[in-house]
């Protein structure tokens, strides 16, 4: 019947174009646009009690903000990729989610402090007002814009699929 | 040295099974023959099996050496839970994969006599095995030696339920590859004589499984989440239901060709379909292009492998196809009321609702490259309209179907005013029963299940008057159905909850339910501890308590919540508490009604699936 | 007709959430009805009415008060989106993409049953 070899061509090319989503998928995971939009202006205090001064990012014409916390165990697992960024001399600013601070001091003792300056967000409320969802999140800066954000844990892999394009640009 | 027998013995059956198919390969192609000898069959199983038993081995000695055992075992979990890791993550769940699918090839072996059909088995299990022997090696080591104890199984699955949930997925999802292969001995081999019925059976035994495997997991996400939902449209759970519906139409269409010899072209087209879909859903769920809990995140090097594997297997089957000489009796005439129609409406629609479940799980991927990036989700809104309508258009017809004959016995109009008759009878009662509660949704389900229900009392009637056998498992299954979807109407129309802040002794209502926070405790296990909170619950009939839980595991620092549930099939009630304020605990309590009938229709048609098997065939 | 479709499955007989006291009854009929059009991140795809997590609880906090603000179920979806991206959402906000989703099903049906009445005048 006609018809049935029309929905056969029709099935085979539906079948096609998943494969080529697919495909397409796979190796376009680092052109995923991020509307760009300014760092929230909310009021957040560092660890030392002072409120973040824009100026201070707009020193480096790139910085990466990561959203950590103790109890967060992925954060763990990136610790290492964070601590080798900052020896390459990128800045890194934290911050501290929904954490203790006594906790967030020991834990930056312990393990190693990567980061140039913490803020100290308790109760999440400048997390939300950035867009966070949870730890560890890590969102790249241009001054004091926004031009990625990635979920979960950083890695190379992560940084070069991602971040490095938007760097080179 | 345990591991590296353990990939010996993978790589032993990778072999036994790739040359197999070369060999024959050449062999067909010079004589139009393949030989295959039963000790090959037997080595190639227990090969996999020995493989698999080193893996196990080697995560119940806590042999955190090898990587994948660190990545997801942990040595202070119960033994039980530690077994069940293996198959925890990608290339555990791989091998138990590569298990099921030499299990089935052996069994196939012995009941049939069809060598076309181990070759095909053959071609599947070593382009899977060659895959995970090369890209997702489970025996990997870790080198150095990790001194931790090993990262905790993520403490959501450790739970009996959800341990069970894979395997039987697996064996479900494994089992597929049978109708496949017979479809494809056929088009290689026109003597394969009993190549429908075997393939109906075989597609009978993926699908109960994948019922029961689905079943399970919504039942575990049910009670283990704690939210009281039992299916999210995600596209995981998707990926197992697409397969399953595919699965469905193959059954309907094998049973047509193996009795009216019609339809064998859609038969082993829905094979290559059932497949095909499983194959599309292992490669959603691991390649990391959709984000879920569900996910195994691999690398898209991996993914891009997979794809091709599945792309070749796609390209192969065609070309297999479109050589093979696949001839129905023929039929000038099909009448409107006959049941060849009625399994064609049934295969069309079923059809249907696969692709678009497919479309919307995937359109957020489609969505993403043709905007230039922009991520967006297509959830339980989109699912549910596309759902509901065509399944209502399905269980409609359904009673019909069952009552329908084949075209050579007419079905005679009377039938078709006696069954709506009865329909009628059955949708009125129903609305009577329940009155109070009468709305759109209760009404459409109603409508549902009298349309399966009113089909099958009368077929059973006719049965029973004309001294013809039952079709016990047809009518278990179809029986099944209209449970599941009685249970799915009902809670879906009418659930209630609270949710609220409960203080000590102080008692909140929910329906005709008094619920009293009593009080809370706090408890260590083996692996985790918990705030215990407990509450005195009662209403008219009687007086219990329930506990429900906050655990936290120290390792991975998750924080679970155990819901406490009275079940019963009337209703469950069901408590789940959020944080502890000062002064109380949040809490939710959901009053669901019937939930249970969702997970039972699930059985009682898993039930009819293997009990179709079972039976005394008189044909 | 096909979006009221998944309404009934919204759960109406859903009572009042004495976590969060509304000032009217329209208000809290719009959280309701907001808290299941919008996702929970993290989670498989529940509501945020649905689900207990952290941010769960976060966004319905957030929603609880700017309702409470006099901000329009509207706008308030839209300062999601901006913060979260459209994903938040359980349904895509642009016409295209539910023309799309709603009309390729439909083709399948409109095929479907062209077939059927193919094969029957065989």
């Amino acid at each position: 019947m006609k018809i049935t070899r029309y929905i056969g061509y029709f099935s085979l090319f539906l079948i096609l174009f998943i494969f080529s989503i697919f495909f397409i998928n796979l190796f376009e995971e680092s052109e995923v646009n991020f509307p760009e939009k300014n760092l929230p202006s909310g009021e957040i205090k560092t660890f030392e009690g002072n409120i973040l001064d824009v100026n201070f990012l707009k020193k480096n014409e790139f910085s990466l903000l990561n959203v950590w916390a103790t109890w967060c165990i992925n954060c763990k697992l990136e610790h290492g990729f964070l601590m080798a960024k900052k020896t390459e001399g990128w800045n890194i600013v934290g911050l501290n989610y929904k954490d203790d601070l006594e906790k967030a001091f020991k834990w930056l003792d312990q393990y190693g402090n990567p980061y140039s300056v913490n803020l100290y967000d308790q109760d999440g409320e400048y997390g939300f007002s950035l867009g966070v969802s949870g730890a560890p999140e890590t969102y790249l800066l241009k001054e004091d814009k926004i031009l990625q954000k990635h979920i979960g844990i950083m890695s190379e892999k992560v940084w070069k699929d991602k971040f490095i394009p938007l760097i080179n640009n | 040295m345990i591991p590296e027998i353990g990939l010996l013995f993978l790589v032993l059956a990778f072999t036994i099974s790739s040359f197999y198919v070369l060999g024959n390969s050449f062999m067909f192609y010079r004589n139009n023959n393949f030989i295959i000898s039963p000790k090959i069959v037997y080595l190639f199983f227990f090969s996999v099996l020995l493989s698999f038993i080193c893996l196990e081995i080697s995560f119940l000695t806590d042999d955190f050496s090898v990587l994948y055992v660190a990545n997801n075992s942990n040595e202070n979990l119960p033994a039980y839970y530690k077994f069940a890791a293996l198959w925890g993550g990608h290339e555990g769940s791989m091998l138990l994969y590569l298990l099921f699918l030499s299990l089935w090839t052996l069994i196939y072996y012995l009941k049939s006599q069809s060598s076309f059909g181990i070759f095909f088995l053959f071609v599947i299990f070593s382009l899977f095995s060659g895959f995970v022997i090369f890209t997702s090696n489970p025996f990997e080591r870790l080198l150095p030696f990790s001194p931790e104890g090993g990262l905790d199984l993520n403490p959501l699955l450790q739970d009996f339920a959800f341990t069970i949930h894979p395997p039987t997925l697996y064996l479900g999802y494994t089992a597929l590859t049978l109708p496949f292969a017979i479809a494809m001995a056929r088009c290689v081999d026109p003597s394969y004589k009993n190549w429908a019925s075997d393939l109906k059976n075989w597609s009978v035994i993926s699908w109960s499984f994948l019922t029961l495997g689905i079943a399970l997991g919504s039942w575990w996400a049910y009670y283990e989440l704690g939210w009281g939902g039992w299916w999210f449209w995600d596209p995981v759970e998707n990926s197992s239901l697409i397969p399953w519906l595919i699965a469905t139409a193959l059954i309907h269409s094998a049973i047509a060709t193996s009795k009216r010899n019609i339809f064998s072209k859609w038969t082993v087209l829905l094979s290559l379909g059932a497949i095909l879909s499983s194959y599309i859903g292992l490669f959603l769920v691991r390649s990391g292009i959709v984000t879920s809990v569900h996910t195994f995140a691999l690398d898209p090097e991996r993914g891009l492998i997979l794809l091709f594997i599945i792309l070749f297997v796609l390209i192969f089957s065609l070309i297999v196809y479109s050589r093979s000489k696949l001839i129905d009796s023929s039929y000038t005439y099909v009448s409107v009321l006959s049941r060849e129609f009625f399994f064609l409406i049934n295969n069309v629609f079923l059809i249907i609702l696969a692709i678009a479940i497919l479309f919307g799980t995937i359109y957020p991927i489609i969505y993403e490259i043709f905007s230039g990036g922009k991520d967006i989700s297509v959830g339980k809104p989109y699912f549910d309209s596309v759902t509901v309508p065509i399944a209502f258009f399905l269980a409609f017809f359904q009673g019909f179907g069952i009552l329908s004959n084949w075209s050579s016995r007419s079905t005679e109009p009377k039938t078709l005013y006696v069954y709506f008759a009865i329909l009628i009878l059955l949708t009125v009662s129903l609305s009577v029963l329940f009155l109070n509660n009468i709305s759109l949704s209760i009404t459409v389900t109603n409508l549902m299940i009298s349309g399966i229900l009113a089909g099958l009392i009368y077929y059973a009637f006719l049965q029973i008057k004309n001294s013809r056998n039952m079709n016990l498992s047809m009518i278990f299954s179809h029986f099944g159905i209209a449970v599941m979807i009685l249970g799915i109407g009902l809670v879906s129309s009418l659930e209630s909850q609270k949710e609220l802040i409960a203080f000590k002794e102080k008692p909140f209502e929910l329906e005709n339910y008094k619920i009293t926070y009593l009080g809370e405790e706090k408890n260590i296990s083996q692996n985790f501890s918990s705030d215990e909170v407990s509450f005195r619950v009662e209403n008219l009939n009687r007086e219990f308590n329930l506990i429900a839980e906050k655990r936290y595991y120290p390792v991975s620092k998750s924080i679970m919540t155990e819901a406490a549930i009275y079940p019963s099939i009337k209703e469950d009630l069901y408590i789940s508490i959020g944080d502890q304020v000062e002064e109380g605990w949040v809490v939710k309590a959901q009053l669901k009604p019937f939930v249970r009938l969702i997970w039972l229709g699930a059985l009682i048609m898993a039930f009819g699936g293997f009990f179709s098997l079972f039976r005394f065939k008189s044909s | 007709m096909l979006l009221l479709i998944p309404i009934f499955f919204l759960s109406f007989s859903l009572e009042a959430m004495n976590i969060y006291e509304f000032s009217n009854e329209n208000l809290e009929k719009d959280f309701i009805e907001l808290s299941q059009e919008v996702s929970c991140p993290l989670c498989a795809g529940s509501s945020i009415a649905e689900s207990d997590s952290d941010i769960a609880n976060d966004l319905k906090n957030v929603i609880f008060k700017e309702l409470e603000n006099g901000k329009t179920p509207r706008e308030i979806k839209n300062n999601l989106i901006k913060l979260y991206g459209e994903s938040i959402l359980f349904m895509p906000e642009n016409k295209m993409s539910i023309f799309i989703l709603y009309g390729f099903p439909l083709l399948l049906i409109g095929i479907g049953t062209f077939f059927l009445f193919n094969f029957l005048k065989k």
